[in-house]
């Protein structure tokens, strides 16, 4: 198994987080403060690329201190030139409500940043963050697909090309410059439904599943490997990829009192509402969404049981786990990360099988 | 009501057959609707109003033309009388008093198009490929070497979803053709004029009438003028 560190980039000040509803108005971020997250946040990142965390990843949320990084390309680029030997996880850019070239064209300038190291899951967002860009909530998945779709091609296509989509219009794609890795960096697709799953599939990318307890995953992971047999294909572990919140204490004792303060507020409370409006849930939502739930929470030995359990059930190949809960101080949100490099990661590598479809997929060709 | 109807608005225009003697040979075509001639390619015996006649009448004088004659010969014979269709079907365009219109071609259609446009190129003011067989010019040699003199600016229309084309076709024809434009149509397989009429109909519309200006976008994107 191969771990992943979230950076999350949240902002150093708890006053930020007393307003609870979303969005977070401007007026309360602090320069100085927000220097400091970025900082530490650089940091962290290069603490885990030392203590051999496999990716070091980041994602796309809009107007919100709990992660500042609104574009992911620009974060990624700057964790490029700190994190010198484990990937570059962009998890994920939104696609559903950015232009599909000019996510192509980020994604492979930042696959040259990186010499060759991006991975990227292409993300639909969540309902309250629709409200960012004004994107209709009713057509994010069909907009998710198309510029799934779109964005491959445009990293891809040798010759300029047309797209005539459901959503999109390019007369002209070119990107320039092209990505490194050929024919392109791993991508994955959000895989929190099963129609998600089945899409994933027939397109060949990887799966990432966020935060759903582990019998369900094993649903989306089960369903997705059958999709992938229809196509002729079989997903490796390292295919598998799934995002979770974690807290690693001395002891259990420790570990519970983290979880007791690891969250502020109900991190669901907000997913969908904005300013006072509804937004619908997505169509075809899986029930048990376990974004407030810590999904791994205790010793070394309880959490390497945890995860242990948890790849038995699902086959999960790769783990994208978070430290920080608004609730935690740096110093314990850093403990946590430290304890998991050390008496953790180690304990966990063998489960699953590394792939060698990652492997040839970074081999990097380079034209004299 | 057919889906191809619903997105033409349920105009179902009424195609009429018709005869032209060439060559010796009872060349049978269909015609329907007003505007611009296009002129579109059958090459085989059977021809019938299609999804795509019926799209392109909505906004274009339709003419589709059924050159039969070799689909059932050796492949070397196909390619010598492939080259002997084009210019039957050269003469067939003249006889019907069309100097100049667009040519669309379908799938296995591709090759004589391609001919039609290099041995008359004079009266071709636009190219329309629909998805076009992977090997139309990779099994002809001097197709192949021909295609850069087609200068009529030619649009290729590809679904994502099409198993039957190689992936790499858009871009052979690209790399071989010095007015082309390589159109991918999201979510259509081969038949796009049934999966995706809507789409098909908007590039093929823009093209004809702009041609490789087609690229600039010409649509107001205000919102509160």
């Amino acid at each position: 198994m191969k771990a992943s560190f979230f950076c999350t980039n949240s902002y150093l000040s708890a006053e930020a987080f007393r307003h609870q509803a979303w969005p977070t108005p401007p007026a309360l971020f602090r320069s100085e403060v927000g220097l400091r997250s970025l900082e530490v946040a650089l940091e962290q990142a290069k603490l885990a690329d030392e203590l051999g965390f496999d990716w070091v990843s980041c994602s796309e949320h809009h107007y919100t201190p709990l992660l500042q990084t609104p574009n992911a390309s620009v974060f990624a680029a700057a964790l490029s030139q700190v994190v010198r030997r484990a990937k570059i996880a962009v998890l994920g850019p939104l696609v559903s409500m950015n232009n599909p070239v000019r996510i192509a064209e980020e994604l492979a300038m930042l696959d040259q940043l990186s010499g060759g190291r991006l991975v990227v899951l292409f993300l639909r967002g969540t309902p309250n963050e629709f409200l960012a860009y004004g994107t209709n909530p009713d057509e994010t998945r069909a907009r998710t697909q198309e510029a799934s779709v779109l964005i491959t091609r445009a990293l891809t296509e040798p010759q300029p090309f047309g797209w005539e989509g459901r959503f999109y219009r390019f007369r002209t794609v070119s990107v320039w410059p092209g990505p490194i890795q050929r024919p392109h960096p791993p991508l994955y697709y959000s895989g929190n439904s099963l129609e998600s799953a089945t899409f994933a599939a027939a397109q060949h990318l990887g799966l990432g599943v966020s935060f759903y307890p582990a019998h369900i995953v094993a649903q989306m992971t089960g369903h997705y490997k059958q999709e992938c047999a229809k196509h002729g294909w079989e997903p490796t572990p390292d295919q598998l990829l799934y995002r979770a919140f974690i807290a690693v204490g001395e002891d259990d004792k420790e570990a519970a009192a983290f979880q007791a303060k690891f969250f502020v507020g109900d991190p669901t409370g907000n997913l969908f509402r904005g300013r006072g409006a509804a937004v619908p849930p997505p169509t075809q939502t899986q029930a048990g969404f376990g974004l407030g739930e810590l999904r791994f929470c205790g010793s070394p030995d309880t959490v390497v049981r945890q995860m242990s359990d948890f790849h038995a059930t699902t086959g999960v190949g790769v783990v994208d786990v978070a430290f920080g809960g608004a609730g935690l101080t740096l110093q314990e949100s850093m403990k946590s990360m430290r304890l998991f490099a050390t008496e953790v990661l180690p304990r966990i590598r063998h489960m699953g099988i590394g792939s060698p479809r990652l492997q040839e997929t970074a081999l990097v060709e380079v034209s004299a | 009501m057919s889906s191809t109807a619903q997105s033409t608005g349920g105009f179902a225009p009424t195609f009429t057959e018709h005869f032209v003697q060439v060559d010796g040979l009872r060349i049978r075509y269909l015609e329907a609707g007003q505007g611009g001639p296009v002129v579109v390619l059958h090459s085989a015996e059977g021809l019938t109003q299609s999804p795509l006649h019926t799209l392109l009448a909505r906004h274009f004088r339709v003419i589709a033309v059924e050159i039969p004659g070799f689909e059932q010969s050796s492949k070397d014979a196909q390619l010598a009388k492939r080259r002997a269709a084009a210019h039957t079907l050269t003469r067939a365009i003249v006889s019907l008093g069309l100097e100049h219109y667009v040519l669309v071609s379908t799938s296995t259609d591709t090759p004589l198009a391609l001919w039609q446009v290099i041995t008359a190129p004079a009266g071709v003011d636009a190219l329309v490929l629909i998805s076009p067989a992977a090997n139309s010019f990779t099994h002809d040699p001097e197709l192949a070497h021909r295609l850069e003199e087609i200068q009529a600016p030619t649009l290729i229309l590809i679904g994502t979803n099409d198993t039957t084309i190689l992936p790499e076709t858009g871009r052979l024809y690209v790399e071989r053709m010095p007015n082309c434009y390589y159109t991918l149509v999201y979510d259509a397989d081969h038949t796009i004029a049934v999966e995706r009429p809507e789409a098909l109909l908007a590039a093929v519309r823009d093209f004809v009438e702009r041609h490789g200006a087609f690229i600039v976008e010409r649509n107001s994107t205000a919102i509160n003028p």
